[in-house]
């Protein structure tokens, strides 16, 4: 085993690589499962297989396009066995929003960027919804009662909300193409 | 296909929360399947999540902090999740499976986000009221409920044909119960008896404790008191504090200490010496319970020699090493070549009854490693385990794991619904598991009862058994053809390679062990009954 003190040039090499590419892999999983905390699941699982099979990593190509096969080859394995739904899409789309996937990354730095614009747009109450939502793992039941709300009525909220924002990032994206 | 946007982010939205229904999830794929802008939506709505969560998590960190932070980098070893939410769970249970049960759904969760599981948040939502503490020598009707010790106990009827119960109220009132009983548990505080022998203890946060009788209700302000409805002029004795009596057409009365009174209607003005000798079942139930433990005890341990000799045992753990023993010795006759496992982290603790000792597996750290060398076309997996909690922040709890995913490696796990899980890693690379699993057994109300888990495996006639508590729960058909090799293992936990730099998933089992064995056959069905007993 490897002094934990000096790691060796090629973990340091992979830790370096994985970390770069990590939104980009997250943000390829999530589209496959649903849900982040299925895509960072199966990205620890895949970052194994990934560590095992990089002394076969050929340092010229792109990293993320040779480690995402693993990637989507674990998220297929992992709906089988732990996914936290029973509902999974099938092959066929599996395939196809992979393949679109790995193009429409370049447009998620500048989603991210036009979403965080519009979070500061919303007005403390809203902000404060939004936070304590996904701060909880999107457990509405939990919030409504905390908040003395029923829980129906606060969901259709952070859905319009969900939708708002979702609408003010399409806005910004067109406008910056525009210019 | 035609859709508004209002309604696609209302689909988008049920995938993303877990909320989704089949038929909703079935349209959703095929509008998904059908339309490339659709496909571009889907994305472009991934990424507004990712960017909400990363917002609400650097929010969380700024108000923590008192100052702005720059945006770090995502860095994959930084989730603070995964040991998080074990490490949490942990607290619950040293507090005690009841107030564990109570406080489930009001932790605070961890930063890092999770898939939403409706499902599991409805089983977090407990109804039970009350759960058994203690038991001996229990006759339950059965065409009721028949709980085990440390059940929780929902609203509803029990009938207690023999034996004595300890029931602990969610509010705090203890009652132990002498059979025959018949006992409607009605809230965490608050039950109707209406016949049976009671002997209540109510600690001053559950003032306002309330038996309803047929002859009344007892209204506790705090005290000791016992209860006798197998007379024929039924009475009530206070041993300490006030109660209140409560009769139809008749004032309320109030006893205090020392003080007995008959509820019958014509006897309601009698008033007598509280008399505690006809209640020592209740001081005599820990003697019982140690007695009854001390005689499993023994027949267990005649048990365990024969099973030691069995010449297909080839490891044998009895967890009845020296007190602080960082190591478990192989006790099978026939272990020759299996070392002792070596104990990592985890802590002594007492096992299924006083004397026996086992080992209790809570951080991410605690793990026993196991070396079994060989190839096994036939094998069985037997442990006595408690298991405390699953997180649903982990996909897999591990019993017996293989080190890393190489080929003919075996991984005996709990899955984060409650189910049972054997894989065989059938290729390394890529990583292929052929897995068989179970349907869900340890719900919450299993939860901190020991259970008997088993696992078989035979090439022979192609089948893998799965048995809890010595019946069988379900038979697969063996999908491969790789042979089991168990190698480098670890009980409770797994590790990739060890020479494995990133972040690994957790896969911590929480709970403790106190007995388990390797056997080189295919146990049949009354052999797995045998040590289930």
């Amino acid at each position: 085993m490897p002094d934990p003190a000096e790691p060796s040039p090629a973990s340091e090499q992979f830790i370096t690589l994985l970390n770069a590419s990590h939104g980009r892999l997250l943000g390829f999983l999530r589209v496959m499962l649903g849900n982040s905390a299925d895509a960072e699941d199966v990205l620890q699982r895949a970052s194994m297989t990934i560590w095992r099979k990089f002394a076969e990593y050929d340092p010229s190509r792109d990293f993320f396009a040779w480690a995402s096969s693993f990637a989507f080859y674990e998220a297929k394995n992992f709906q089988r066995t732990a996914a936290r739904s029973r509902l999974h899409f099938d092959d066929e789309l599996m395939h196809r929003l992979a393949d679109e996937r790995v193009a429409d990354l370049d447009h998620r730095d500048a989603r991210l960027a036009a979403m965080d614009r519009c979070i500061e747009e919303l007005d403390e109450s809203g902000r404060e919804l939004v936070r304590e939502f996904y701060l909880n793992n999107t457990d509405v039941a939990a919030l409504a009662e905390r908040l003395g709300r029923a829980p129906q009525t606060l969901y259709n909220k952070l859905n319009t909300l969900r939708r708002m924002l979702g609408e003010c990032m399409k806005r910004r994206l067109a406008q910056e193409a525009g210019i | 296909m035609n859709v508004s946007d209002q309604e696609l982010h209302r689909l988008f939205a049920g995938k993303a929360d877990g909320t989704i229904t089949a038929e909703d999830h079935e349209r959703l794929s095929a509008l998904l399947t059908a339309s490339a802008e659709t496909r571009r939506q889907w994305f472009a709505f991934q990424d507004a999540e990712s960017a909400l969560l990363a917002w609400s998590q650097r929010e969380a960190l700024r108000r923590e902090e008192g100052v702005g932070i720059e945006m770090a980098g995502p860095n994959p070893a930084a989730s603070p999740s995964k040991a998080g939410g074990g490490l949490r769970s942990v607290g619950a249970l040293a507090a005690g499976i009841a107030i564990g049960l109570v406080t489930w759904g009001l932790w605070p969760e961890p930063v890092a986000p999770v898939a939403p599981n409706l499902a599991a948040r409805e089983e977090a939502t407990t109804s039970s009221v009350a759960v058994l503490a203690r038991g001996v020598n229990m006759e339950w009707d059965r065409t009721l409920a028949a709980p085990a010790v440390n059940a929780p106990l929902q609203p509803g009827l029990l009938r207690l044909r023999s034996g004595v119960v300890e029931i602990e109220f969610f509010q705090g009132a203890r009652l132990c119960v002498e059979g025959p009983a018949e006992i409607q548990l009605i809230s965490a505080g608050e039950a109707f008896c209406r016949y049976g022998r009671f002997s209540a203890h109510v600690p001053p946060q559950a003032r306002g404790f309330r038996i309803g009788t047929p002859k009344g209700d007892i209204v506790d302000l705090g005290t000791d008191f016992g209860l006798d409805l197998n007379e024929t002029s039924p009475e009530l004795h206070v041993f300490k504090g006030e109660v209140e009596l409560h009769q139809p057409k008749t004032a309320m009365r109030m006893l205090t200490t020392g003080t007995a009174a008959g509820l019958d209607q014509n006897g309601s003005t009698r008033t007598l010496v509280a008399n505690a000798a006809a209640f020592t079942f209740s001081r005599d139930l820990d003697a019982r319970v140690t007695a009854s433990g001390r005689e499993a005890f023994d027949r267990w341990q005649a048990a365990s020699a024969r099973w030691n000799a069995d010449p297909d045992v080839r490891l044998r753990l009895d967890f009845q090493d020296e007190k602080g023993a960082r190591s478990l010795r192989n006790v099978a006759a026939n272990g020759g070549n299996i070392a002792a496992g070596t104990i990592v982290g985890g802590n002594w603790t007492e096992g299924r009854w006083p004397g026996k000792g086992a080992l209790q597996f809570r951080s991410v750290s605690d793990r026993v490693r196991l070396n079994l060398p060989g190839e096994y076309r036939q094998f069985a997996l037997s442990a006595w385990v408690q298991l405390h909690g699953l997180s649903t922040r982990q996909s897999q709890s591990s019993l017996c794991m293989s080190q890393g995913i190489e080929t003919g490696g075996i991984h005996w796990q709990v899955l984060h619904d409650g189910s049972l899980c054997l894989g065989i890693v059938a290729s390394s690379r890529p990583s292929v598991t052929d897995d068989y699993i179970s349907p869900v057994v340890f719900t919450r109300e299993r939860f901190g009862q020991w259970t008997h888990l088993a696992a078989v495996f035979d090439m022979a006639t192609r089948e893998v058994r799965f048995y809890v508590n010595g019946e069988r729960l379900s038979r697969h058909a063996v999908k491969g053809s790789v042979v089991p090799k168990p190698s480098l293992a670890e009980l409770g936990n797994w590790m990739p390679s060890p020479d494995y730099p990133g972040s690994h998933p957790v896969r911590n089992f929480v709970g403790v062990m106190d007995d388990f064995s390797f056997c080189a056959r295919a146990l049949r069905d009354d052999e797995v009954r045998q040590l289930a007993e």
